[in-house]
């Protein structure tokens, strides 16, 4: 025997447990049912004749004091009872009574307890008596680690065990010949049927199918197939796929629900990240608001940009405190290093999300790093490098269409008279510049190489009581913009697992850092890329900026002017998680997660004198500032939860309460008035420091919660989440909200009448989710009243300006969720399909009520008397094509369908949201005019009025546009396995309505902007039926109309391959000769080509944003 | 629910349950109201310390004019390009606009002072009601500083209502009441401003203070109740109350503070002896005043994009001066650039563009109550000699002679609003604000819109509602042509 005397004690221990705990219920019901009843002999004298059962109990009641304990219906089932004795004891005057009665009883203190024979036990008492066995044995992983709380049941009668922390488990009696079935979340199941007398010792290996793999929901673990909520994993192999910096860019078109949008292709530029549309009205608020909450091993991360509110990131932008599309600033995911993650899942409904409570509001996706594995230290390396290309440019004019278009528009505007030498600074580009230059600015400016690197190498392995795995990186990325600008990033990941040697103190450690340096300076390059074709040239024959000066001023804006300023953003991440676990018993743990984060941005902006055009390039001019911005997130999270089977199933349930607290600081100083231009990264060589701004925010989360669920056969699980939750962000008495979900499933496919005949049907499940959570997606402080101090001082006293319209009332918002989905499998699992229907619908909505300047602020916060829906339908469908021993074929498919609906809005005339929604259309409308052409007869543009005629008049000839959002999205994903080669593809498909680039242009002929080509198709006379408007030199009103009329709204779908990857494994007889474990080489290119109409640069990134990059890289990996 | 054997593990020795109870109830009970209830953010300060605190209520009033900085030059600059003072070389829309008198409602930057007045007008709200419901009661200073504050209200009252006609009234802070404002009629709004105009004459000192609210200053850069006269006087000059502008006028003049400043170089200069009120340079700052930053030209006027250093004098307004004028070699800047020979003239009141602060934002000064005091009893047909006298003082400091017309209403009428052009010009608007309650608008910019290249139409008299307005609060009517 193998186990100790103290693990069969124990064993016994916890039935004995067990029993009490379902008997101390009865005796509850019992003293409620039987008050009262009083005796005090120790032996029994019965002498009845046919007497019901209940009467003879109430008989011994009396002489012995023992309370009976029974069901009702008693009288229904028992039969009368005639008996006869004396002086007998307890025990054998019941025998006597319960002779020949269909019940059993027991005897515990005091207490009978009487119970129904069941009729499985009637059957089997009916049968000549199986042999029983005893069955003991231990459950190990492929590690040869034990796997605790793995479920071993026995097939023939559904009961069955757990294994305790060292994976061992007893069963006492098993039928002989039952075969057991051994499963456990992340392991493919394991049938073995024991004999007599053997120590079982069972290895699970790890689940290949997606079925059974992990999922990673919150505070606790499921598997797909078990799971009754919506989640869905990407893979650590499928983000490393993908030579990207930003892990965000690697989930595109990868999650059905979760839909990305880059805003620029310079490296580190914020995505807009929705997952299951916008919950909110999308004006005034901050820009967090509806972004998801992310978890980076059990620590919350900031989703907010670290670019200071103070400071430009220059070519990123200058982040705005609202809402703004698209984002500014540097993305914060820049922190994080790809191929540190070993997978991210994104949790979508009211079941999967309800144990985050209010963080989880929009949605949760959770971020899990790389752990190590036992075996040998290995050491695995990977380096990849390559550049980038602009994916696409526009067709522009040619210097003669440009100069044409100029000279037309003055003519059309009688300014032809104007042409003279004193207007040489107004008219440079026809009287100044070199009309015979042509530069191609988009080539120029745009095009460049954007190089790439990236190493990781990892230490990796481990005992069975301790692994660790030490990874470091580092990425360099450039941009397509003249100059050496890069961003690049060191990081560095440490995770420590260990086990103390009685298996029951878990210590999980992991460690984050990265430091990211970008020097990505100025000016958003992309818009100069409308310069006039014959601007002069970018420098003089000196090599200076050449600023063509007339009258000692510069008569353009030279675009390399930035390449003269100097800027440094530096961001320092340091996120670490603990969990410790402690097993009181077999099911019963406490854990608690401890995490800490800080997150800190410094910038500097030197801005030299020459960065200026004359004549404002005087020395006193050169100035330079300094930020920094810091995010610390501290959480606290204890738990309890306990586990056990009962009945046929398995119960969870967990308590637990989260202490968090974020504190973000921001901090920027500007100076002037530099003596010279080498002490311009002192701040104390100014002569004028100017204080930017300065906030300090704290923001504290405090909840308590608890889950139940019970999960029976597989087949029934449910799943109930409570949750109350408190927010620093509301005023006295509103701090605290209550939120629940339930969510169920039934895996029909387990029942056997499915099982027995649809023998295609290898899985299907229904499940359906429903629950209540708030949102406290708002800034701090709002319900307030303060007063904040100013940088500057008049009559020597430091001013101080109110900071926000005060509004101590509003409270928390509401997220109703509910999902209902399909899961099946056919063919052995071979095709996998979901199909899932949500409906999310939010009310009491907290936002910044836009308010008109009249009441002195912008905005107030407020809840929102609107109700707002997002509907949607999602699909994921994998399949495996083929599968042989040489080739095989996967394919990924995913399809979501959003739709957005204001609901309600009463009273939405008087608000200031009357002429920009509408109830019953999505959102993301536009309430625009409609256009109607170019007037032949005068060549103006022309829209339609109810008038009939003349310009359209506001609000009246307003209608609501198209949404301007996408219709659907999804991607194909194609994987393809032969020998040692691999190839990946992944096809990204967008139907969506967007702003045309023609928004982004002003009215041809206006100023020196160059103009698409198409513009040459204008009217010129009357009669002309044209395209575009007639030149105009002046800014004129059908013109801008136009930009804000549905002519300015096109079509901006499309289908891009997203990424490539063809890699190849060396066969292991070269590369054991080499004593290497692994190598494979790599080429991988992201947005490799894309198909759209849209005209302009792209439609993703839309108007004159960079975008996104065609990178292309190849690598190698190495493992020894 | 939770049944813990006692008998069960090492660690787990005798009363293990126990711990897990307290453990469960703790979980259970920790949820803490006093966690998620925090100070107030160590950045700011609660309204109600602000305004019960003399030093900090009188920063969060002074605060205002180091935000109305840039005021001067935005008003000056606008209204001379809307009416005949300055030509742009910019095509930058906040610039070129104007110029055009193509202002529509939509435009960026918004189109006029709507929204910055309002968040003053808001501000002296919030300080008047923070005073009242906090100030400190044995102190003269909330009451100094209430006034302060109608002052300043019924400031940017006036440039509301003479840039947009009817505008909507806002006394509270009230958010609820004000998003839903409809526009009150011009004499609603003018009673108002008179109304605070007169309570200001009251509650203001009639000395110029510091920081301190009591502690005389040679510094102009408080309002004191000369200059709640003053533009009371204005008020009454712009509504046709000429009698009162008349006595309001007088009683400035009649101050023994306020001297016409002999030299014209030496108008605009801190302290000086002709400024009613000025705005002060805030600390720290690099440069003088925005006036002079923004007008003054070293080099050729900016074209392309650039919205400062934009404007040259408009030739009409250059022509305007009579010979001998000391006002348009003084107040007149010109630069001369070689290639090819060309002279800019620039708006030169403030002259002062080093970081050495030589100069003040001057609001309301001396010279403009005499024109209002001439016209005002011209205006009543009355004591037109004494007009003429008025009017001559402001001639001589510009070194011309005197008045030498007939000496009827429409001929002197005729000649202070000329001197008005000249002395007035490029200062907070005056031009554009004369033609319109003139009635001279339409002649005048009939003759000089071609000029501009754009055509005119009465209805540009008024600036557009910018466009948000209209859209956020669904009672506010746009004026008419900017639909």
């Amino acid at each position: 025997m193998k186990y100790s005397f103290h693990e069969r004690a124990a064993y016994c221990q916890l039935r004995k447990t067990l029993l009490i705990m379902r008997l101390t219920t009865i005796l509850l019901l019992a003293c409620i049912l039987h008050a009262g009843a009083r005796g005090t002999a120790q032996t029994v004298t019965l002498s009845v004749n046919n007497m019901p059962l209940e009467q003879v109990c109430k008989r011994i009641e009396h002489q012995t004091g023992y309370y009976f304990v029974y069901a009702q219906d008693l009288n229904k089932t028992s039969r009368n009872v005639s008996v006869n004795v004396s002086n007998a004891s307890v025990n054998d005057a019941l025998r006597e009574v319960f002779s020949g009665q269909p019940f059993t009883y027991q005897i515990i203190d005091k207490v009978i307890v009487v119970n129904t024979l069941n009729k499985t036990e009637d059957v089997q008492a009916a049968k000549p008596p199986e042999r029983m066995i005893r069955v003991e044995g231990v459950v190990l992983n492929g590690n040869g680690q034990p796997v605790s709380e793995a479920s071993v049941t026995i097939k023939t009668t559904g009961k069955g065990t757990f294994t305790n922390e060292k994976g061992e488990f007893v069963l006492p009696s098993v039928p002989a010949g039952s075969p057991l079935v051994v499963t456990h979340i992340g392991y493919a199941s394991h049938t073995v049927t024991p004999k007599e007398g053997v120590y079982l010792e069972l290895k699970l290996d790890l689940a290949m199918s997606i079925l059974d793999a992990q999922v990673v929901k919150g505070y606790y673990n499921t598997s797909n197939r078990l799971n009754t909520g919506d989640a869905y994993t990407v893979k650590g192999d499928d983000i490393a796929r993908q030579p990207v910096s930003d892990p965000i860019l690697a989930l595109v078109g990868r999650v059905p629900g979760l839909s990305i949008s880059q805003t620029s292709g310079v490296p580190g530029a914020y995505s807009t990240i929705q997952l299951r549309g916008e919950n909110t009205i999308p004006l005034n608020k901050p820009t967090t608001a509806n972004d998801p909450l992310y978890i980076v091993d059990g620590v919350p991360f900031g989703s907010e940009t670290l670019t200071s509110p103070y400071m430009s990131g220059g070519v990123l932008g200058l982040p705005s405190a609202v809402n703004n599309a698209p984002r500014q600033g540097m993305s914060p995911f820049i922190s994080l290093n790809p191929l540190d993650i070993e997978s991210i899942t994104v949790l979508k409904d009211a079941d999967a999300t309800a144990i985050y409570g209010s963080r989880g509001a929009n949605g949760v996706i959770v971020i899990t790093t790389k752990k190590g594995k036992v075996g040998q230290n290995k050491v695995d390396i990977n380096i990849n490098t390559g550049f980038g290309k602009v994916t696409r440019k526009m067709h522009l004019m040619h210097t003669p269409e440009y100069l044409e278009m100029r000279r037309e528009a003055m003519k059309n505007d009688g300014l032809l008279s104007r042409l003279i030498p004193q207007n040489t600074s107004i008219y440079p580009d026809l009287l100044l510049w070199d009309t015979t230059r042509y530069t191609d600015w988009q080539e120029t400016l745009i095009n460049n190489n954007a190089p790439f690197a990236n190493a990781q190498i990892n230490l990796s392995g481990g005992s069975n009581n301790m692994q660790f795995l030490i990874g470091g990186g580092y990425n360099r990325q450039g941009t397509l913009f003249p100059g050496n600008y890069v961003d690049q990033r060191v990081s560095l990941h440490v995770s420590i697992s260990q086990t103390s040697l009685n298996q029951r103190l878990h210590i999980q450690l992991s460690l984050n850092y990265s430091n990211d340096n970008s020097n990505m300076s100025g000016d958003n390059i992309a818009k100069y890329i409308t310069l006039p074709p014959n601007a002069p040239t970018l420098f003089d024959t000196k090599g200076n900026l050449n600023w063509q000066p007339y009258g000692g001023t510069a008569t353009w804006q030279n675009p390399l002017a930035y390449t003269y300023s100097r800027a440094k953003a530096i961001t320092n991440y340091s996120g670490g998680g603990v969990n410790l676990s402690y097993d009181l018993l077999t099911g019963l743990h406490i854990q608690a997660n401890l995490g800490y984060s800080r997150d800190q941005m410094d910038q500097t902006n030197i801005i030299p004198s020459d960065y200026y055009p004359p004549p404002n390039n005087f020395p006193s001019n050169r100035s330079s500032g300094f930020a920094n911005k810091n995010l610390t997130t501290w959480i606290i999270e204890p738990q309890i939860s306990y586990n056990r089977t009962l009945g046929k199933g398995r119960f969870e349930c967990l308590l637990g309460s989260t202490f968090q607290e974020n504190h973000s600081y921001a901090f920027g100083i500007s100076g002037s008035g530099y003596a010279n231009n080498s002490l311009l990264t002192n701040i104390n060589a100014a002569n004028y420091k100017n204080l930017l701004g300065n906030t300090e925010v704290l923001y504290r989360h405090n909840a308590i919660y608890g889950r139940i669920s019970y999960d029976w056969e597989q087949k029934y699980i449910v799943n109930i989440t409570a949750r109350r939750d408190g927010s620093s962000r509301f005023g006295p008495g509103k701090q605290f909200g209550n939120f629940g979900a339930i969510g169920a499933a039934w895996i029909f496919s387990e029942e056997s009448f499915i099982r027995n005949n649809l023998h295609f049907l290898s899985f299907g499940k229904l499940r359906a989710s429903y629950g209540v959570t708030g949102n406290d997606g708002i800034g701090d402080y709002q319900f307030l009243s303060t007063y904040t101090p100013l940088s500057s001082s008049y009559q020597g006293v430091a001013g101080l300006i109110p900071t926000l319209i005060p509004n101590p009332d509003f409270r928390w918002e509401r997220v109703r969720k509910l999902e209902g989905a399909i899961e099946l499998g056919f063919i052995q699992d071979k095709i996998l399909f979901t199909l899932s229907y949500y409906r999310n619908r939010t009310d009491n909505e907290l936002l910044s009520y836009a308010l008109p300047s009249i009441t002195g602020f912008s905005s107030v916060t407020a809840n929102l008397p609107a109700l707002i829906q997002n509907t949607g339908m999602e699909i994921a469908l994998h399949t495996k094509n083929i599968s042989t021993k040489n080739l095989t074929w996967i394919s990924d498919f995913t399809l979501s369908v959003p739709r957005n609906k204001l609901v309600k809005y009463p009273g939405i005339e008087n608000s200031p949201y009357a002429y920009t929604y509408v109830v019953g259309q999505p959102l993301f409308i536009k309430l625009i005019y409609h256009y109607t052409g170019v007037d032949p007869a005068t060549g103006n543009y022309i829209f339609a009025t109810k008038s009939g005629t003349g310009l359209p008049s506001y609000p009246e000839d307003i209608y609501p546009s198209k949404s301007l959002t996408q219709a659907y999205y999804g991607a194909i994903n194609n994987s393809i396995t032969y020998k040692g080669f691999q190839l990946n593809i992944m096809l990204q498909i967008v139907r969506q309505n967007g702003l045309n680039y023609l928004a982004a242009f002003q009215t041809p002929g206006v100023s020196r902007q160059n103009q698409p080509e198409e513009a040459t198709n204008r009217w010129q006379k009357p009669g002309d039926i044209a395209a575009f408007q007639l030149y105009r030199n002046n800014s004129n009103k059908p013109y801008s109309i136009y930009t804000s009329s549905d002519g300015a709204i096109s079509d901006a779908s499309f289908a891009r391959i997203k990424n490539v990857e063809l890699s190849y494994q060396l066969r292991e007889a070269y590369v054991k000769k080499a004593h290497l474990q692994n190598v494979r080489i790599y080429f991988q290119c992201q947005n490799l080509f894309t198909f759209t109409k849209y005209k302009g640069l792209d439609p993703e990134t839309q108007g004159l944003s960079l975008p996104p990059v065609r990178m292309m890289t190849i690598g190698a990996q190495l493992t020894f | 629910m939770l049944f813990i054997n006692r008998q069960k593990s090492n660690w787990f020795s005798s009363g293990g349950e126990i711990y897990v109870a307290v453990f469960i109830m703790l979980l259970a009970n920790i949820q803490c109201k006093k966690f998620v209830q925090l100070d107030p953010p160590s950045t700011q300060i609660v309204t109600a310390s602000v305004f019960s605190n003399n030093d900090a209520a009188t920063a969060a009033v002074t605060s205002i004019y180091t935000q109305m900085q840039s005021e001067s030059w935005n008003m000056s600059q606008n209204c001379g390009l809307l009416s005949d003072e300055l030509v742009s070389s910019s095509t930058n829309n906040g610039v070129q606009l104007y110029y055009l008198n193509n202002l529509f409602p939509s435009m960026a930057p918004l189109p006029g002072p709507w929204q910055s007045a309002y968040n003053y007008i808001y501000q002296c709200n919030a300080a008047m009601e923070g005073l009242r419901a906090y100030g400190t009661s044995n102190s003269i200073i909330p009451q100094r500083l209430i006034a302060e504050a109608k002052f300043v209200r019924a400031f940017w009252y006036f440039y509301l209502v003479n840039c947009y006609g009817d505008v909507p009234l806002a006394t509270t802070t009230n958010y609820a009441v004000n998003a839903l404002l409809r526009r009150s009629s011009k004499p609603e709004v003018y009673r108002q401003i008179i109304l605070d105009l007169k309570d200001a004459q009251q509650g203001l000192s009639d000395d110029y203070v510091d920081a301190s609210d009591t502690t005389i200053t040679q510094d102009r850069i408080r309002p004191t109740s000369a200059a709640a006269t003053a533009l009371l006087a204005r008020v009454y000059l712009y509504t046709d109350s000429f009698a009162n502008a008349e006595l309001e006028a007088s009683k400035v003049i009649t101050n023994s503070r306020y001297k016409l400043v002999p030299n014209p170089d030496s108008v605009f200069l801190m302290n000086s002896q002709e400024a009613i009120w000025q705005l002060g340079i805030p600390d720290p700052s690099n440069q003088n005043t925005m006036d002079a930053f923004n007008f003054v030209l070293t080099a050729a006027p900016g074209g392309g994009d650039a919205n400062t250093r934009t404007v040259t004098i408009n030739p009409v307004l250059l022509n305007s001066f009579e010979s001998g004028d000391k006002r348009l070699t003084s107040w007149i800047g010109k630069i001369h650039v070689s290639s090819p020979d060309t002279t800019y003239y620039f708006p030169y009141k403030y002259k002062n563009i080093t970081s050495n602060i030589t100069e003040f934002t001057t609001v309301l000064r001396l010279g403009e109550q005499y024109l209002i005091l001439a016209e005002a009893k011209v205006r009543q047909n009355k004591e037109l000699d004494s007009a003429k006298i008025v009017l001559n003082a402001i001639r001589e400091r510009a070194g011309l002679p005197e008045y030498s017309g007939t000496p009827d209403q429409q001929s002197l009428l005729a000649a202070i609003l000329h001197e008005r052009q000249t002395e007035l010009f490029v200062e907070w608007g005056h031009r554009w604000f004369d033609l319109i309650r003139t009635g001279n608008i339409d002649p005048v910019m009939n003759v000089v819109a071609p000029r501009k290249g754009s055509v005119w139409n009465t209805v540009y008299a008024l600036y557009p509602i910018p466009q948000n307005e209209i859209t956020q609060d669904p009672n506010l009517l746009q004026n008419p042509g900017y639909n």
